[in-house]
């Protein structure tokens, strides 16, 4: 692929950077670029290790042993939003990874394949000591990992999270507190062996840690650590509750960009500093009734992953005076659940399902936006299933709207926004007639 | 051409109407299962006949409603067959956590489809050498059994289970002595003829399959090759219902002598044995050490010394890699197994495939060009 061609798809690719509304999101991307910045820093201390970790793997006992982590799906995000993706897919598919392939998992085989070369968004993600990665949510990436042991030859723990279905035929249930987990049921307690495996395995990542790292594991920092991410979480849930309000005082164009402490770097004084500051704007922006737009005519939920190289999709909803409220796929918790005179039947036939179903529900929302990713099998194998759901169980409008994660190439700019032209009429429409109240705790 | 083989022609070119057919005359319970990490014995003691799940090949429109076209091709036509009503004939239905994907059929399936009445999902480890493993796994075996007992209102005995496994077992030998038709060059049997055996051991009731087995093997087993020195190929894949692919290798002037195929070896090249003291545990074992699928961890190093021994024991000239569009699992193995199967000096070919579509011209013209490779 030539320069020139790379040069104008980028451009094209860019039309749609995501406007943040809020005062302290903006400072999101220095704090990306301050991560990696210390990465590379510290990168040839002695004795430091460096991991490369699937996103759903905890965080907390690497923060403990002073390992310093690279996530190959979110520098994956960050080669999508600051520069070249072709520049890393290419080089993968010529070696022989298919285009139906995750994008993400595309893009790092390509810039091992390039040498990690200095010149990457970012400098790029340091060589690794070590691999650890999660069967949970997603199985492509036990492959994945495996390949980057095989190509990198360095170690790769697989922490096996058992997921299991509901039991029965009614499909899942669903609480608050799955929400922190989109929904996903990890073992269960008619089969206690899988929740006895998945302690195993969760000891096993410790033994591992220690193994590579020649070291034990301090048990009294990893719980200080786990107490102060706790701590964050309790503040993104406190976040979130605010977002039910109407007019949503934040929607998910700020959130998608504010997710990337808690999820990254979740036990430290930054995210706690971080978040406390962002709930007292958001707080400051619900009591004064200041919401992303000004009328808010509906509201809408987004479910899977966005398409990083144009964030921009979303602020086009509030264009036309909608917003998209919140997102499943980061966490979607909040301090509260529920709403009394909007409980479906049924939740729909898996726990992910479900969490979407509970988002419109739990966030007032009147539809859902539903991405596709035709090469993620994991998350978009429930997509078509949502949207039943929705319609039957709510009588919710949603939207599948089709692109890569990260390949701007797969990208229908034309055909996508007529689309979403016809499905906003449809969902403004349908809010109009809300059969149902707004909910939200009262005590805030 | 053997007339043995007509039984299993029969079941596996006409399988749903000669399976439903059986069944009403055996009286027995039928339960299909997914993929080869299912432990059809414990079915099996608990007085059903097994039968795989295939997709066919043809159109999807029904499943479309619920799956989209980046699920491979292979779940998706087993669903539509579902909707359509032609696993009707089942009694039961167990799905293992295989991938993603397949998971994904249990949920459907027990969401939206009112039978079979017995419904079950068998979690099976991604990590299947770990040393934890084996106790998820009895754990799970014990689980299916109990739900067995508790939705039949009989107790499964360990004796039923080691008649199971004896029975199932000898599947597996028969097979292993079918395949060894082909070591010789040139082979005493096809490709297609030994694709078209084991398709059928994974189809048809146990007693069945293994009487029609012993029957054919007594008349070919000391034979000697009436066919013609050819090229020799091995295919590997995941699921290969698909025989027109072998059809279509053989007919450009090559034998298909192997293969490392879930339909295939895969599914019967390693036995539960005869430590049946707790059988359990025998069959924990048994699933858990087999020739794995790529979806488990550490499954390239296994794959890569099946693939390397069976060609060196048969003799190979080539290798296809047969993957299905968008079956992760195999597309990641596939750079690093192409480039090591390189380097012990076989030819290799891929093939994407895809039951909606079949095997067309384009995929014919590719495979002969390579059969002409081979020959040179």
């Amino acid at each position: 692929m030539s320069e020139l061609k790379d040069s104008e798809e980028v451009k094209k690719a860019n039309r749609m950077r995501g406007k943040k509304h809020l005062k302290t999101t903006q400072e999101i991307s220095q704090i990306v670029k301050d991560y990696y910045a210390e990465r590379a820093e510290k990168v040839g201390d002695p004795g430091q290790k460096i991991a490369w970790c699937g996103v759903a793997v905890p965080k907390q006992p690497m923060q403990a042993m002073d390992v310093l982590a690279y996530y190959p799906e979110q520098y994956g995000t960050v080669v999508a939003t600051r520069g070249n993706p072709f520049r890393f897919i290419s080089r993968a598919e010529e070696w022989g990874l298919s285009r139906e392939m995750c994008g993400y998992a595309r893009i790092t085989i390509g810039y091992i394949l390039e040498g990690f070369p200095e010149d990457a968004p970012l400098g790029g993600m340091k060589r690794p000591d070590m691999l650890i990665t999660t069967t949970a949510v997603c199985d492509t990436r036990v492959k994945w990992w495996e390949l980057m042991g095989e190509m990198l030859e360095v170690p790769v723990y697989v922490l096996e999270a058992p997921e299991m279905p509901p039991i029965g035929r009614k499909g899942a249930t669903i609480t608050g507190g799955d929400m922190e987990t989109a929904g996903i049921q990890i073992g269960r307690k008619d089969a206690p062996h899988t929740m006895g495996f998945g302690g195993q395995n969760y000891a096993g990542y410790i033994k591992f840690l220690e193994d590579v790292c020649g070291k034990k594991m301090d048990a009294k920092r990893l719980a200080e650590i786990q107490k102060a991410s706790g701590r964050v979480s309790k503040i993104r849930r406190e976040i979130n509750e605010y977002r039910k309000a109407i007019p949503t005082p934040m929607g998910s164009a700020d959130a998608f960009a504010a997710m990337f402490p808690g999820m990254y770097m979740p036990g430290t004084p930054l995210a706690d500093d971080f978040y406390s500051r962002l709930r007292a704007e958001v707080k400051e922006r619900m009591d004064n009734k200041i919401g992303i737009v000004e009328d808010e005519k509906f509201r809408l939920v987004w479910s899977g992953i966005p398409f990083w190289y144009n964030l921009g999709l979303i602020n086009y909803f509030e264009q036309k005076g909608g917003v998209v409220v919140i997102d499943t796929a980061y966490g979607c918790a909040a301090q509260s659940s529920g709403n009394p005179n909007r409980e479906p039947e049924k939740w729909g036939m898996n726990g992910m399902v479900a969490s979407v179903v509970k988002a419109v529900v739990d966030y007032n929302c009147d539809g859902a936006i539903l991405s596709y990713t035709p090469t993620c099998r994991a998350l978009y194998v429930n997509q078509m299933e949502i949207q039943h759901t929705l319609m039957e169980e709510l009588g919710a409008p949603s939207l599948l709207l089709e692109s890569d994660m990260v390949d701007p190439s797969s990208f229908n700019e034309a055909q996508t926004m007529s689309r979403i032209d016809a499905f906003i009429e449809v969902v403004a429409e349908k809010a109009k007639q809300r059969k149902w109240t707004p909910y939200m705790k009262e005590q805030l | 051409m053997s007339d043995k083989m007509a039984p299993f022609r029969e079941v596996v070119s006409n399988r749903h109407e000669w399976i439903a057919g059986r069944k009403k005359e055996t009286g027995r319970k039928l339960a299909g299962y997914f993929c080869d990490y299912v432990p059809e014995e414990v079915l099996y003691a608990a007085g059903y006949d097994t039968i795989r799940i295939t997709g066919g090949v043809g159109n999807v429109e029904k499943a479309d409603n619920h799956l989209q076209s980046n699920v491979c091709s292979f779940s998706r036509r087993c669903f539509e067959q579902a909707l359509q009503g032609v696993f009707d004939y089942l009694d039961g239905l167990v799905v293992p956590h295989a991938c993603d994907v397949i998971t994904k059929m249990y949920d459907l399936w027990a969401y939206r489809m009112e039978s079979p009445d017995f419904i079950h999902y068998v979690w099976v480890p991604h990590k299947v050498f770990d040393k934890n493993a084996q106790a998820v796994m009895v754990g799970e075996i014990k689980r299916l059994k109990k739900e067995l007992e508790n939705h039949l209102g009989t107790e499964i005995s360990d004796d039923s289970l080691r008649e199971a496994i004896k029975i199932y077992d000898e599947t597996r030998r028969l097979m292993k002595r079918v395949y060894r038709l082909r070591a010789s060059n040139p082979p005493v049997i096809s490709g297609r003829d030994a694709f078209t055996v084991a398709l059928a051991s994974i189809l048809a009731p146990r007693e069945d399959f293994n009487r029609w087995a012993r029957d054919y093997l007594a008349e070919m087993e000391g034979k000697e090759s009436s066919l013609e020195r050819r090229p020799r190929v091995l295919v590997t894949a995941s699921m290969l219902e698909d025989l027109d692919l072998i059809g279509a290798i053989e007919d450009s002037g090559a034998w298909v002598v192997a293969d490392d195929v879930c339909t295939g070896s895969r599914y019967f090249w390693d036995e539960v044995g005869e430590d049946l003291e707790k059988p359990i545990d025998a069959l924990a074992k048994r699933y858990l050490n087999k020739l794995p699928c790529p979806r488990s961890v550490g499954s390239m190093a296994p794959r890569r010394e099946h693939i390397l021994s069976l060609g060196d024991d048969y003799a190979v000239d080539g290798v296809i890699f047969y993957i299905l569009r968008c079956c992760d699992a195999q597309l990641f193995q596939y750079p690093l197994l192409n480039q090591r199967t390189r380097e012990a000096g076989h030819k290799v070919l891929y093939i994407q495939g895809d039951q909606t579509a079949g095997i067309n011209e384009a995929i014919t013209n590719r495979v002969k060009a390579f059969t002409e490779i081979l020959g040179e």
